[in-house]
Formats: structure tokens, C-alpha cells, sequence
């Protein structure tokens, strides 16, 4: 069986916010505006949250994509009085909009504030709504909504895939934000397949996941950026030259 | 004391449910308009989107919980505690059982109303019956508050059938009230059968209300307990509830008493010792109280988790500071010494512990709801929630529709149980003149004995 | 409250093992499968578009794919087939399609009725527009006052630039004014000087182990910026086993220090004296390339000039005055951390020193960015993996020159309204700063007419309101842009450009590997509104001039001129598009989006630099002979020695020094005493120069690292703001030699207890209902300092006070 999962390389992440702004635009997230935003209404599927440390000189900011975890043990599924927010059976933690009653249990329930509740309805000017994108529903207000890991690219490439006969590929998937992100920080697939990237990368040393003790089983993992050694390698040229060389030939 | 004969004891009973004085309809202009007001803001608000509250992200919820838990606790007024005297036949409760039940059942009118403020879906209330979801904790609720709301009106109309009865035959046939009460009496004549029968069901309801009426307060504090916030997911949030439902459910009940007292002129139904008794009894949650908030907040301060502490600053010497400090003041260590010392306890005393308790408890409401929320476990920015107009009018026009409710009801009701206090007189005179009349020179412990003895 | 990382990070691990066993029961809480609502999804779409083009948000020009649904652009995405973003967009280009569909895109062309600036106007047709431009150009021309049309271009598209320098020439005007120089100049002038090259470089960043960044915004502007991105990747991810290490030297810890291994704070202006620490400590301990050094380097080691002259060498220089201990104070970083720096740098080879901006943000610039050029060749960073790369070009089809009759010639043979070039500006190409002084004295003469293509001076340059008194003199001013900026809307008529997703262009991107990139931009939608590109507006006024500028345009459109470019690249038959008919080609090209080849290889037998000695200069023979030249042309070379120019020309080092890289201070606008604080100012990923100020998407994440949306604000150190009684989010004033601005204080340990940072984009006084009135310009702090010699503005070298507003 399928699980989606999230692998996100905080040693790769440039903290540019492209996955941010690619969310929104793909699932039709409305921005807030100067008010709103600053009485924290805006909503992000996706957010770029900063961790600052310490004084200066010796200060530290740690960047983190934050986007809904998919927990396998969500609390926020538990408390749903209505049904409105599920787990599939891919793993999914999906919302019903039409039938949320808005009345955020699950906001409070989340431990990650990963959920988002729409204060108003969204708005956009005429030339805006445009482009919106067809296959996503703009919520209205009074319900909750939050990242669905790009649902609708899911049934997309299953759709290609039942089309073509076969089963859906790693990588075939790609959630808007993995898509677009420069730093090649995020990668998405199957955590049940042995050999998709994510559960590989899930698997390796760096990998943890926010909040473990909380045992909400989160299905985004992360990878934690390293630190720098001081290091010696006596074949250091060798290995760059020949990684060029190789590049080259590729091309 | 001045003591007054049956008869005319009666009709100061009867009074207010056969003429209305001036200061009736100026209160309910009053607490009307209020709570017009409070519905104009309701219509602003459906108009708006919940964008019309201090609401947001991550402060999700604010008064409208607040008012729902607190309003939920006041009910614990009356039919929990009426019940719990009467099962232990505590004769003195006789005349305040009926403003105590009441109390329950506006108090469960005006409480939950305030999930539908705070959906962003009001309309889509209907999908709570048609998907509901038992795992829910906000379905336990919705269960155990209406399992709840029709056991307090039961237990509130049942002992009301020979006092409306008592009513019909006092009312001019012909009248609107007369065929109110009529219908309302079903028939009771007195007979001994009835009587009989009465006694057994409201029996029966007393002892069934009281799990209800626990069971509510648990699963309204579980709402916030099931979720893994800090200091939220607390395993004694259920009794901590309980006790603090009570603690300003007896409150109320005693500002109710004051009110009624002094508006109604029961100073012969509703005596000093009254008061000093369910003063004692205030005493006693005013003590439990502050062991239960200091359990809890003892073990967060000390279990050290840094989610559970940021919360435990953020009211210990944060932003919430002057609320919870407030909130001890005026919940324990001023109610404390009123209660604590017999000079104090006297009616003005008692009330005024009263009225500072249940604005602690309010207090208590709010800081247990909001604080949690503004300390997301994330490092995002902290939450501020400032109430707006519209949730500062509704939650008053709550407060005016509560009291409104119970002017209305004083006025078709009578408002102490007549039949029960004629009954305990005939059939325990000599006990419950004792425990009436005599100021209780045994002191404190025994006092307390006999409270739970009856 | 503060949060330990460890919280996030220091769970490593733990992941694997952490699954905890009693998920049955809990399944029966959570895992009610529900009974789905039909309605839960929308249908998906069939029958969309994809249309390739190239993002024009910032000068990357990353390529994209746009998905088109009914004839409506609903979601940009990266081109997979680029190797520069290799399918990647940054936050901007996500945010594309709210410049597209901006509300307060201006529409057609509109000719101002009021007073300027006054947002009185009228529209008028494009004929209509076209005729009166031309009309007034025909009507200078005939006066003999074609010289005095000035055209200013800022990072718009290549190629239409291309156009409008050919309009001007055959028009007969020197003054085609760019506004590259404004961050810019220092490099591409110093990389001249040191290496022949005088361009951008590439930086061969994945293969580096060793990256220090002298005020490069790597992670947020810089130069290719999806692409550095994806690096940043590479070189910590990309290579098992080796993680490079990244060192940012920055007054202000920026999102690109956050994700350095090493912030080293450095006091503004003085990056040069640090480089020639480190490249004391590199010498003095012998950790340099001695091979590369001696074979590929000139003015190292002391020498004598063929007159037999003994010249400074660079190793003497650097020994004689700059050991760490001496630069400690200068730029505030300790000994101890410079000499660390210098040997970790020397010994994890390949390394290389790149700078931006920020290195080179005052007058000193020049000099410093030849300084931190030298650390690159004492590790011998050239031409190899690593290293640092020339850029390449597509193989564009060769325009005709121009047609020039007796008018033009003479125009273009008047000198520069901006003096770049002249005995003042030797060395500059393009001084769009000067301009205002020019204007208003009227010297060397009065621009007749002004027009601004991608260019907004009266926002982006320093001191930006000189720039609108100096537009009052001019009588007719002309602006392309689509958007209501301030100088749009001093201007006499605007004809509004198409929008990127509108347009055809075509567009050379920078790549870090050097690879040669054509990037398409076709149209993705029609123009949503009576708008026309620029490229074809200037063709067709070319046409409708008529005459020798009309002749210089043999083309019948701009996409024919277009397609006369590319069809070079097919001949060529190189790189990813070799097809046999040009219709294959170009219906390749079209559906691609972009052709790429690969980038040259390393010169076999070691580095070739362009410069005079085919060496990596650190003793600078162009700048020299530069100089030298520059004196003979104005026939002022008997008279007045090299000496007395370099002191006119504000250079202080004397003698051989003045050739080598060597530490100048930068001039200070403002006394220490009145003005304490020295202001930074700085670019965001949310930004792109004066744009993205109305896109709603930028705003609402504007500020990161500070948690700042939809306001601009000032960076204080917490102890600075503490003296000065200052508290978080306070409106301050923060105020220099010219003027005042409100901005919301916000306490930052980020920031340098003697330096205040502000973020550049916001403070717009004219532009979209968004951008309008939000936030402070530091460029009305900024007084209008450049370097003569390197033709660059000082942007980091303003004093200023904060106070309480
Ligand atoms: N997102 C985005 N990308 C862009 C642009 C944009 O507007 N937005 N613009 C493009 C253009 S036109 C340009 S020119 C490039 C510019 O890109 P960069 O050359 O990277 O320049 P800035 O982004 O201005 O970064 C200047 C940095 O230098 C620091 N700094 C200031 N003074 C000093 C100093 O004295 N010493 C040192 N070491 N550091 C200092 C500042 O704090 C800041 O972090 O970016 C291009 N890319
Ligand atoms: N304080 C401070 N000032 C700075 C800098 C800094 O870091 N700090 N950086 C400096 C640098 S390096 C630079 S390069 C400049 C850049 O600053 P600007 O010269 O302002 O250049 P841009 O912001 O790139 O764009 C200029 C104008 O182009 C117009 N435009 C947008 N899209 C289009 C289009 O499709 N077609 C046409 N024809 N026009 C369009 C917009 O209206 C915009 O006002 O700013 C400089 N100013
Ligand atoms: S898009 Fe990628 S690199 Fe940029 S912030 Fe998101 S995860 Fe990090
Ligand atoms: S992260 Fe929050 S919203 Fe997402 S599944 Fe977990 S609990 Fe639910
Ligand atoms: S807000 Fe909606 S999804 Fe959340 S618990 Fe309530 S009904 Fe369920
Ligand atoms: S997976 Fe899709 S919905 Fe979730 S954050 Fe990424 S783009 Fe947004
Ligand atoms: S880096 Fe520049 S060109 Fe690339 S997507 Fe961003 S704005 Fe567009
Ligand atoms: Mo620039």
C-alpha cells in the first residue's frame, strides 16, 4: 500500500520560500493582507518558520519548511466531531470542505498549527481569480483547511498511470512545493516502497521528525542540516575533477 | 425575626406571579436590549465570518469557550446540588432547590449556544446528527450536555408540578396563566398516590442527574484534555472541572439567592443560616479548588517540560500574569477570609465571595483556554487575542440572557419549592425546626458534619 | 521565547526506532474511514497547455513552464530542460502570475493632461503615441539636437536593449544609459583588471569545498539565484563525504549567513583590508598555489619594468601592511579568526572568494574586489573544477551595423550626458548617478528627451529625489513600463510594455558552469490589454521614423528580428537543438523553451586571462595604461601627471600601490559624531529591485529571518537600540546628511551593534494599490557618493542616527 510521505533536506533548504509561494498559488490560497496577516490570519499551507538562537555575534537562525505532517496518529482526525478531516488509506490526511463545521477542534488539536481557518472569505481581485487553479477548490469562509499534500497531482498521476496500464513511478508524484524548490530540498513519495527516494532518505541518520515524543507518527521527515569539519582529503581533487568530467560527458 | 403567617408567607410567593411592579419590565428592558444587542453582533458576525472576532491563528479559540465552560460550570448550580442535598436530605435546602434548578437549566440554554458563535459553519450544525463521529470529544459533549439539559428540566418540572398546581388554583380560570398552569400541573391534585409517585421519580432523577451532571463537566474539560496541548492534556482536568463547575455553580446559586431575596422579599424563605451553610460549603470548594489548581500547576512547574512551561510563565509572570493573579485573588484568598471567618460570613458577605468567585472562575475559564493557544509548540510568533465589540457584546448579552431567563421565570413561577418546605415542615418539624432556627453553636466541623448528614 | 534547536534538530535519529507499538486502539480513534462526500474533489482538468518561456522577475532568467487552462495562465512552473534552474523557480517566479494579472497594470498608451506627476492622463492609441514620439524625436533630430535623447535601461531584456542602443545609434545619440553599473560596475571592472575579462565570471560553485562570500547575497540575489540555490545542495549534499564549508562576511546576518557554516560580521567598507589579511596570513605561511602563482600570475614578487623601473610586488605589499593584526580594527574581526580563515581557506582546495555587492558597496569598491580577486589566484581557483569559469554566449546571428547618415555620426560622436568614459569617469561604461548633476547644470548640454525602458532612478538610485528635480528640466520623458512606478509617473507618456508572459524575447541567462543558455520567452497568453512590447514598439518607431533608422530595422517585426538571431544559434548546429530545417529548430525551441550547450572546457595548458601580461594580474597593467590613456586622450598628459589624476579621481594609494590590490578607505557621508551608525541596505528573495512591491504574495512573506510581512523596517543590534532608548517595533526616524525616513524598528542580533540595516523594495510613492505608501526608501538616505573610478555607487557608506519618532 501507498504512503505519502515528505522527506525535507534542511541542509540543502536555501530558506527562499519558493515552496511557500508555489502552495499557495497551486491551492488556491488567498493572501491575507496587511491586517489580516498581522493579527496572524494568513494561511500557509506551507510556511518557512525561523528558529533564531543565541546573541550576537554568535547568532543562529535555523530555517524550517513547515508543512502539514500527514501524522499516522493524528490528533487532529481523532477530535473531528463531523468526520471533516480523515486519514485514508494511503496515509492522507485529508478535509472535506463541504462538510467541516468550522469548529476548529482540530486547529487546537494539531500540535504542529499546521491547520488553517478561514476568517473571511477569500478574496481576490477580479484579475487575479483568474488564475486560479481549476482542479482545487477555493474555500469559504468558516471551515479549516491545510496542506493536502497536493492531493489533486496524486490523483493526477494515478489517473496517468491506471491510463498507462501500470503502477505510479517514484518521483512520478510531485507535491507543488517539491516541484519548485531550488535547493532540491524536498522530495515526496511512497514511505512504504523500500526503494523510493523518501524512504530511503527517512531512513538515514540524519533523518527526525518534529515533535517524535508527541507519537503522532508524522510522515514529513526531516533532514538535519550537518556542521562543517575540518577536513583532509587527499583525493578531493580527484573526486571534483572527476565529477566535472563526468558532467561533461552527460552533456 | 419577624415571622409571617402561612398564608401570607404564600402569596409573597404568589406575588410576583400574579402582578408585575415597575422594576420587573425596567429589567427586562434592560437585559432585553442586551441581549438584542448581543444578537445584532450574532447577525454582524454570520454577516462577517468569525474574521469579526479577536480571533486567529493560533489563538483559535477565546471567549465564546470561555463562556461555554464557564456557563456549563454555573449549571452545576443547581441540579447537581439540589440533587446531592436531597439525596442526603439535607432539609435545609428546601427552599433554594428550585432557584438552583432553574439556574441549571438557563445556564445550559445560554452555555452551549456558544458553539454555534464560535462555528464557522452554524449552518452546517446539522452534520454534527447526520456524521457524527463518537470519537469526537465535541460529541461527547453535544451528548452529555443535552442528556443533561432535559434531565435538569425534568428535575426542575417535577418538583414545579404541585406548586403550578398550587398556582392554577390561585389564578383566575380564564386567564392565560391559568391554562398554562393547568396544563403545566397535569392534573395534580395532592393525592396521596401523586405525592407518592413524585417522591419516587424525583428520587430517581436525583440520583441519575448527579453522574450526568459530572459526566458533563468532565467531557466539557476534555475537550481541551484529549488534545496534547500544554496544559491542556491533564488527566485531573475532569474533577478539576467538576469542582470548579460547582464551586461557581454554588456561587451563582447564592447571588441567585441574594437577588431573589431581596427583590422577591423571602427574607423568611431564604434565612441567614442558608447562606451561612452554602457559605460553608463555598468554603469547602474554595479549598478544593485551590488544592486542585495547585496540583496542576504544581506538577507542570516541576515536570519542567519546556511546551508545558511556556504556557505555566506565560500566566505565572507573563502576559497573563494579572489575570491569574487576579484570578487567585479573587477565587481564594479574599473569598477565603469571608468564608473563613464567622463574622464575615453574613449574606453581604457571602455574596460578595460569590460574586468575586465567579468572576475568578471566568478568569479561571480564560486562562485555562487562551494562554495554551497563544504558546504554539512550533516557534511560530506568540498568539495575542484581544476580544473584539461583537464577542465583548455577546458574551454580556449571554450574561443579560441568563438573567433575563430567570427574571421571566420568577415571574411565572414561584421560585421556592412551596409543597417541599410545606412537606419537610409537617414531616420533620421538629428536626428541620432545629436546624433552621438555632444558630449553630457546635462550630465549624460540626456544621459541616450536619450539612452532609442533612 | 527562545527554543533550542536541538528541539528540532537534535532528534537525529531517533526516527527508525521511534514507532511506537500500540497503533491499533489508536486506530480506532483516528482511522474512521469516512463515508467520502462526493463532492470532495473537483474534477480534474483536461485539455491544458503547457507553454515554455523565461521568467523576467530578476536577471537569473530562470526558464518556465507555464500551464494554460482556457486561455488563462493558472500555475508557473520551473523548466526541467534548463540547466541553469534545472525546473526550479525561486518565490518570485512562483508568484508570476500576480504580476500578470496585477490590477494595477497600466493598460494602454496614455499621454499625461495635468501638470506631471499630477496622475492626470489620457489614452491615446498606439499610432497616435507612436506618431508624437516620433514627431518630437524627427523634430530634435532636425534640430540637430539628436545627441541629447537620452535613453536609460536597467535589467530588463538583453535583447531589446540591443534594439534600443541600434535605435539610438542610428538616431544619433551616445546616451544609452544602463544601470548595470549600480551593482555591478566594481566587478565586472575589477575582473577586468586582474583577469581581462570585463564581465561576470562564473563560479564553478559545486565543486568547491571551500566558499567565502564577501557580502554575496548568494542565497538571495547575487547573480543566477535558482541556480545557487541547488548548489548550496551540492556542494554540502552532493558529494559523499565532502561537505564544503561557507563562510559569509556580512555586517548583518542574513538569510545567506544562516545557511553559511560561519557568519563573520565585518565592518562596511572595509572587505579589502580583510582579503589582504588573508592573503598576508596565505603568504606569509606559504599555503599558496606556488605553481599557479609563478606560471600564471604577474606582479607577485617584486619585478622590474622593461625601462628597468623596480615595481612593488603584491607578496611585498601584502607582507608590509597587512597583517591580521593591523586589519583587526579596521574591520572589527579578530586576529585569530582572520589567520583561521586564511589557512582553512588555503588548504581545502578548491576554494574561491567570491563577492557581490556588498564587498564593493562603496567608493573603495574597485579596490576591493581586486583584493578579494587576488584570493583566488593564490589558490590557483581558475579555469578548473571549482574554480572560476568564463561565461558563454549563444552563437546569435551577427546584426548589420546600423545605417548611420551625417546626423547620427555627428550625435554620436558628442560626449556622454553621464560622462562615463570621459577624463572624470575613465573607466565607466554607464554612470546613470551622474546624470542628475549633468541635468541641472546643464553641462555638457540639456537632454531634450528621456526615456526609461526597466528603469526606475527616481526610487532605486541614491538620493533618489535628485533624480526627479533633474526630470523636471527635461521636456519630454517616456516611459515603457507596464506599471505606475514614481518615474513612470513624472512622465509625459507611457506606452506600456507587455508583460514577460506576453512577449517574445530572447535571453541569455548566467549559468555557474559557464554554459552558453538561450533562453526563449514566448508569449503564454495574449496581452490581457492594449499593450505592446517593447521591442516591437521600438521597431516600429524605427520604421516610422523612416530614413537611415528605419533602414538600420530591415526587419518587418520584432519577432522577425528575433528569429534573425536565433537562426545563428541553429546554424551552428551545437548544444541541445541541432536539427537539419530551421522550422524544426524554432518549433523546438518553442516547445523547449531553451537551448543550452555545454560549457567550454578548461584551456588546455592552464588558464589564459585576456590581460595584457596573458596573466592574472595582481599588479593591474590595464589599469595602469587605462589611466594613462584615458590622460593622453584629453591631451592632458604632460600636464598633469598619473599622480595628480589618481588623486583627482579620489584614489589615495600613490605609486605602484595605486595599481595593486591594496585597502582604500571609502568615503563616509556624514561626521561619526552627529551620525553613529552606518546604514546597509540590502535585497531579499521577496524582492527584485523597485519591483515586486504590489505583488501580495512577496509582501506576505517579506521578511523571513526577521518574521516581517507587509512592512519594511530597520535591523538594530539590541544594545544599540537599548542606548538609545529604542524598543521592538517602534516607529524610528532614521536620518542622514539628506533626509528622514519612518521606519518600525525591529531588534536584531543580527545586526552590528554599529551598523542599522534596511531592507531595499519598499517605500514606493507612486505604483499599485499594494505598493503605494508601504514603508520607507532608504534611497532617500542614501547622498549620491560613486566612485570615479569604478563608476559604482557607495551603498554602504552612509552614516546615519535613529531616533524615536
Ligand atoms: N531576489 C533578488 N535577486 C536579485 C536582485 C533582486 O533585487 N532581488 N537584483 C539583482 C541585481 S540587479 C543585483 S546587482 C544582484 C545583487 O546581488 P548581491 O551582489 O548579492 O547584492 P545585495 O543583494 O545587495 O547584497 C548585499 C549584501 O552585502 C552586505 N553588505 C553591505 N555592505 C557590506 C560591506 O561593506 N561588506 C560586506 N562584506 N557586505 C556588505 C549586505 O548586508 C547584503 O547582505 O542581485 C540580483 N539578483
Ligand atoms: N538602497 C538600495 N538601492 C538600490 C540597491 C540596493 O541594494 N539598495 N540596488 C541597486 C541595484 S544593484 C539595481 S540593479 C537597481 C535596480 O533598480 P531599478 O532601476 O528600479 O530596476 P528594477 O527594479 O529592476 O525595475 C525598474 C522598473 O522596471 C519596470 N518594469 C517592470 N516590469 C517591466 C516590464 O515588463 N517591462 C518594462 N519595460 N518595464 C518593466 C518597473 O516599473 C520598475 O519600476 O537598484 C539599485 N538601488
Ligand atoms: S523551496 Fe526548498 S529551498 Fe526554498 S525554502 Fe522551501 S524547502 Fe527551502
Ligand atoms: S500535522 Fe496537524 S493537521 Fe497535519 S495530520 Fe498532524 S495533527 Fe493533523
Ligand atoms: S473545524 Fe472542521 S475539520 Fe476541524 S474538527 Fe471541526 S469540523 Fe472537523
Ligand atoms: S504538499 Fe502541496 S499542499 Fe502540501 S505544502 Fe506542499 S504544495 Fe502545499
Ligand atoms: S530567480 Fe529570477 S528569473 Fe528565476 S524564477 Fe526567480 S525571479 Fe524568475
Ligand atoms: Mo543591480
Amino acid at each position: 500500500m501507498t504512503r505519502w510521505g515528505m522527506v525535507i533536506d534542511l541542509d540543502k533548504c536555501a530558506a527562499c520560500q519558493a515552496c511557500v509561494v508555489a502552495c499557495r498559488a497551486e491551492n488556491n490560497v488567498a493572501f491575507a493582507g496587511e491586517e489580516e496577516a498581522a493579527k496572524g490570519r494568513a494561511i500557509f499551507w506551507m510556511q518557512l518558520l525561523p528558529v533564531a538562537e543565541g546573541e550576537y555575534p554568535r547568532m543562529k537562525i535555523s530555517f524550517i519548511p513547515v508543512p502539514c505532517m500527514h501524522c499516522d496518529n493524528p490528533p487532529c482526525v481523532k477530535v473531528c466531531p463531523v468526520n471533516a478531516t480523515y486519514k485514508n488509506e494511503e496515509g492522507l490526511v485529508g478535509q472535506i470542505y463541504t462538510r467541516c463545521i468550522g469548529c476548529r477542534l482540530c486547529t487546537v488539536a494539531c500540535p504542529y498549527t499546521v491547520r488553517f481557518f478561514n476568517w473571511y472569505d477569500p478574496q481576490w481581485p477580479t484579475e487575479m481569480a483568474s488564475s486560479l487553479n481549476p482542479e482545487v477548490y477555493v474555500r469559504p469562509r468558516g471551515i479549516v483547511e491545510k496542506c493536502s499534500f497536493c492531493v489533486q497531482r496524486i490523483r493526477r498521476a494515478k489517473e496517468t498511470a491506471k491510463a498507462e496500464g501500470r503502477e505510479i513511478r517514484d518521483g512520478e508524484v510531485q507535491t507543488a512545493c517539491a516541484q519548485t524548490c531550488p535547493g532540491h530540498a524536498i522530495y515526496f513519495g511512497d514511505l512504504d516502497d523500500p526503494n523510493s527516494t523518501v524512504s530511503r532518505l527517512a531512513h538515514s541518520g540524519r533523518a527526525f521528525r518534529l515533535m517524535e515524543d508527541l507519537g503522532t507518527e508524522p510522515k514529513v521527515y526531516y533532514l538535519a542540516s550537518g556542521e562543517w569539519d575540518v577536513f583532509k582529503h587527499p583525493d578531493e581533487e580527484a573526486i571534483s575533477r572527476r565529477r566535472l568530467s563526468e558532467r561533461r560527458k552527460q552533456l | 425575626m419577624r415571622r409571617l403567617p402561612q398564608e401570607e408567607a404564600d402569596s409573597v410567593l404568589f406575588r410576583p406571579l400574579m402582578r408585575s411592579s415597575w422594576r420587573f419590565y425596567v429589567a427586562v428592558l434592560i437585559l432585553g436590549s442586551m441581549v438584542a444587542w448581543a444578537g445584532f453582533a450574532w447577525l454582524y458576525q454570520l454577516t462577517q465570518g468569525l474574521g469579526a472576532t479577536g480571533l486567529n491563528r493560533p489563538v483559535y479559540w477565546g471567549i465564546y469557550i470561555t463562556n461555554f465552560i464557564f456557563f456549563i460550570g454555573i449549571s452545576h448550580a443547581g441540579t447537581l446540588i439540589s440533587a446531592i442535598l436531597r439525596v442526603a436530605h439535607a432539609g435545609w435546602r428546601r427552599p433554594i432547590t428550585r432557584s438552583a434548578e432553574a439556574i441549571t437549566v438557563f445556564a445550559l440554554m445560554v452555555g452551549p449556544i456558544n458553539i454555534i458563535f464560535d462555528l464557522g459553519r452554524p449552518d452546517r450544525l446539522l452534520n454534527v446528527f447526520i456524521f457524527g463521529r463518537y470519537q469526537s470529544p465535541l460529541l461527547w459533549d453535544v451528548l452529555a450536555i443535552t442528556t443533561y439539559f432535559t434531565g435538569s428540566i425534568l428535575y426542575l418540572y417535577l418538583p414545579l408540578i404541585p406548586d403550578i398546581a398550587m398556582a392554577r388554583d390561585r389564578v383566575r380560570p380564564g386567564h392565560w396563566k391559568h391554562l398554562l398552569f393547568t396544563l403545566l400541573a397535569l392534573g395534580w391534585r395532592g393525592t396521596e398516590l401523586q405525592k407518592k409517585r413524585l417522591h419516587r421519580a424525583i428520587g430517581i432523577m436525583s440520583v441519575i442527574i448527579i453522574p450526568i451532571a459530572v459526566s458533563v463537566h468532565t467531557v466539557v474539560s476534555w475537550v481541551l484534555a484529549m488534545t496534547v496541548q500544554p496544559m491542556w492534556h491533564s488527566a485531573i482536568f475532569g474533577p478539576y472541572f467538576v469542582v470548579g463547575a460547582i464551586f461557581s455553580g454554588i456561587a451563582t446559586l447564592l447571588i441567585a439567592m441574594a437577588v431573589l431575596r431581596k427583590m422577591l422579599h423571602l427574607e423568611d424563605y431564604l434565612k441567614p443560616d442558608h447562606f451561612n451553610k452554602l457559605g460553608l460549603l463555598l468554603l469547602v470548594m474554595t479549598l478544593l479548588w485551590l488544592y486542585f489548581t495547585f496540583s496542576e500547576y504544581l506538577t507542570t512547574f516541576y515536570g519542567n517540560a519546556p511546551d508545558e512551561l511556556s504556557v505555566f510563565y506565560s500566566k505565572w509572570h507573563g502576559e497573563f500574569a494579572w489575570l491569574f493573579w487576579t484570578m487567585v485573588v479573587v477565587t481564594f484568598i479574599i473569598p477565603f477570609f469571608i468564608l473563613a471567618i464567622p463574622r464575615t460570613r453574613t449574606i453581604t458577605g457571602v455574596v460578595i465571595a460569590s460574586i468575586l468567585i465567579n468572576i475568578g472562575m471566568w478568569i479561571e475559564r480564560y486562562t485555562i483556554v487562551v494562554p495554551t493557544l497563544t504558546r504554539p509548540r512550533l516557534p511560530y510568533d506568540i498568539g495575542v487575542y484581544l476580544p473584539t465589540w461583537v464577542e465583548l457584546s455577546i458574551t454580556l448579552g449571554e450574561f443579560a440572557g441568563l438573567a433575563l431567563l430567570y427574571v421571566l421565570f420568577t415571574r411565572l413561577f414561584p421560585i421556592v419549592s412551596l409543597w417541599e418546605i410545606k412537606e419537610g415542615e409537617e414531616e420533620e418539624r421538629e428536626k428541620a425546626q432545629r436546624v433552621l432556627a438555632e444558630p449553630k453553636p457546635e462550630g465549624k466541623l460540626a456544621a459541616l458534619r450536619r450539612i452532609v448528614s442533612g | 521565547m527562545r527554543v533550542s534547536r536541538r528541539r528540532f534538530l537534535g532528534l537525529a535519529g531517533a526516527a527508525a526506532g521511534a514507532a511506537v507499538g500500540a497503533t491499533f486502539p489508536q486506530a480506532l480513534l483516528g482511522d474512521m474511514p469516512p463515508a467520502q462526500a462526493a463532492e470532495e474533489f473537483l474534477p480534474l482538468v483536461k485539455g491544458e497547455r503547457q507553454v515554455s518561456s523565461t521568467c523576467a522577475l530578476c536577471d537569473a532568467r530562470c526558464s518556465i513552464v507555464a500551464r494554460v487552462v482556457d486561455g488563462r495562465v493558472v500555475k508557473l512552473e520551473g523548466n526541467i530542460l534548463a540547466p541553469h534552474n534545472l525546473g526550479r523557480l525561486c518565490p518570485k517566479g512562483q508568484a508570476g502570475l500576480q504580476v500578470l494579472y496585477d490590477p494595477d497594470r497600466l493598460r494602454w498608451p496614455m499621454r499625461r493632461v495635468g501638470p506631471r506627476g499630477s496622475g492626470k492622463w489620457e489614452r491615446v492609441s498606439w499610432p497616435q503615441a507612436l506618431t508624437q514620439v516620433s514627431e518630437q524625436l524627427g523634430e530634435l533630430r532636425a534640430r540637430g539636437l539628436a545627441h541629447t535623447v537620452v535613453f536609460q535601461v536597467g535589467n530588463g531584456s538583453h535583447f531589446v536593449e540591443g534594439l534600443i542602443g541600434r535605435f539610438m545609434t542610428a538616431y544619433g545619440s551616445p546616451n544609452l544609459v544602463h544601470q548595470h553599473h549600480l551593482g555591478a560596475a566594481a566587478t565586472t571592472l575589477a575582473n577586468y583588471f586582474s583577469q581581462g575579462v570585463r564581465d561576470f565570471v562564473s563560479y564553478d560553485l559545486a565543486h568547491d569545498n571551500y566558499v567565502l562570500s564577501f557580502g554575496a547575497s548568494f542565497m538571495e540575489a547575487w547573480r543566477h539565484t535558482v541556480e545557487t540555490q541547488r548548489l548550496l545542495g551540492e556542494m554540502r549534499r552532493g558529494r559523499p563525504g565532502l561537505r564544503a564549508k561557507i563562510v559569509q562576511i556580512d555586517p548583518r546576518y542574513s538569510v545567506s549567513a544562516s545557511k553559511a557554516d560561519e557568519w563573520i560580521p565585518i565592518h562596511p567598507g572595509s572587505d579589502g583590508a580583510l582579503a589582504l589579511a588573508l592573503a598576508h596570513v596565505i603568504i606569509a605561511e606559504e599555503l599558496y598555489d606556488q605553481d599557479f602563482v609563478r606560471a600564471h600570475t604577474f606582479g607577485f614578487e617584486d619585478w622590474r619594468d622593461k625601462g628597468g623601473l623596480a615595481h612593488l610586488g603584491f607578496k611585498t605589499l601584502v607582507l608590509r601592511d597587512y597583517a591580521p593584526a593591523r586589519v583587526e580594527r579596521l574591520t572589527g574581526i579578530p586576529a585569530a579568526t582572520i589567520t583561521k580563515l586564511a589557512r582553512e581557506f588555503a588548504t581545502n582546495p578548491p576554494a574561491v572568494a567570491i563577492s557581490g555587492r556588498g564587498g564593493e558597496s562603496q567608493t573603495n569598491g574597485l579596490y576591493n574586489r581586486l583584493a578579494i580577486h587576488c584570493l583566488n589566484a593564490l589558490v590557483g581557483s581558475f579555469d578548473q573544477p571549482g574554480g572560476i569559469l568564463t561565461e558563454s554566449m549563444p552563437p546569435f546571428t551577427p546584426w548589420q551595423p546600423p545605417v548611420l547618415d551625417a546626423t547620427a555620426r555627428a550625435g554620436g560622436e558628442q560626449p556622454r550626458l553621464d560622462g562615463a568614459g570621459s577624463l572624470q569617469l575613465p573607466f565607466a561604461t554607464d554612470t546613470s548617478q551622474a546624470l542628475p548633476e549633468a541635468i541641472l547644470r546643464g553641462e555638457p548640454y540639456s537632454p531634450q528627451a528621456m526615456f526609461f525602458y526597466y528603469s526606475n532612478p527616481l526610487f532605486s538610485r541614491p538620493q533618489a529625489q535628485l533624480h526627479r528635480e533633474a526630470l523636471e528640466k527635461i521636456p519630454l520623458t517616456v516611459s515603457f513600463s507596464p506599471f505606475m512606478d514614481e518615474t513612470t509617473a513624472q512622465s509625459d507618456l507611457v506606452l506600456p510594455d507587455a508583460l514577460y508572459l506576453e512577449r517574445w524575447d530572447v535571453e541569455t541567462p548566467p549559468c555557474s558552469d559557464g554554459c552558453a543558455i538561450l533562453g526563449l520567452r514566448q508569449p503564454v497568453v495574449a496581452p490581457l490589454y492594449d499593450v505592446a512590447s517593447t521591442g516591437e514598439v521600438m521597431v516600429r518607431l524605427a520604421h516610422e521614423m523612416g530614413g537611415t533608422i528605419g533602414e538600420s530595422f530591415p526587419w518587418g517585426s520584432y519577432l522577425e528580428a528575433l528569429q534573425e538571431s536565433c537562426a545563428g544559434v541553429f546554424l551552428a548546429k551545437r548544444g541541445t537543438l541541432q536539427f537539419p530545417t530551421w522550422e524544426e529548430f524554432w518549433r523546438e525551441l518553442k516547445a523547449q523553451g531553451i537551448w543550452w550547450d555545454a560549457p567550454p572546457l578548461p584551456p588546455a595548458g592552464g588558464p589564459k586571462f585576456a590581460t595584457p601580461s596573458g596573466k592574472f594580474e595582481f599588479y593591474s597593467q590595464a589599469l595602469e595604461m587605462g589611466l594613462r590613456e584615458a590622460l593622453a586622450r584629453s591631451g592632458a598628459a604632460g600636464s598633469q601627471g598619473v599622480e595628480r589624476y589618481l588623486e583627482s579621481l579620489g584614489v589615495q594609494a600613490r605609486g605602484d600601490e595605486a595599481f595593486l590590490p591594496h585597502y582604500e578607505p571609502g568615503l563616509r557621508a556624514g561626521e561619526e559624531r552627529e551620525y553613529p551608525l552606518t546604514l546597509v541596505t540590502f535585497k531579499t528573495m521577496t524582492g527584485s529591485g523597485s519591483r515586486m512591491a504590489n505583488v501580495p504574495f512577496m509582501l506576505e512573506i517579506y521578511g523571513p529571518h526577521v518574521r516581517k510581512k507587509w512592512q519594511s523596517w530597520v535591523e538594530i543590534n539590541p544594545e544599540t537600540a537599548r542606548r538609545l532608548g529604542v524598543r521592538d517595533g517602534e516607529q524610528v526616524w532614521v536620518e542622514s546628511l539628506v533626509g528622514r525616513i519612518k521606519a518600525v524598528a525591529k531588534l536584531y542580533e543580527g545586526a552590528m551593534p554599529e551598523v542599522v540595516n534596511m531592507p531595499y523594495g519598499f517605500g514606493h510613492r507612486e505604483g499599485g494599490r499594494w505598493s503605494r505608501g508601504r514603508g520607507a526608501n532608504p534611497n532617500e538616505l542614501l547622498p549620491n557618493i560613486y566612485s570615479p573610478l569604478g563608476g559604482n555607487s557607495s551603498w554602504s557608506g552612509t552614516r546615519v542616527k535613529v531616533y524615536r519618532a
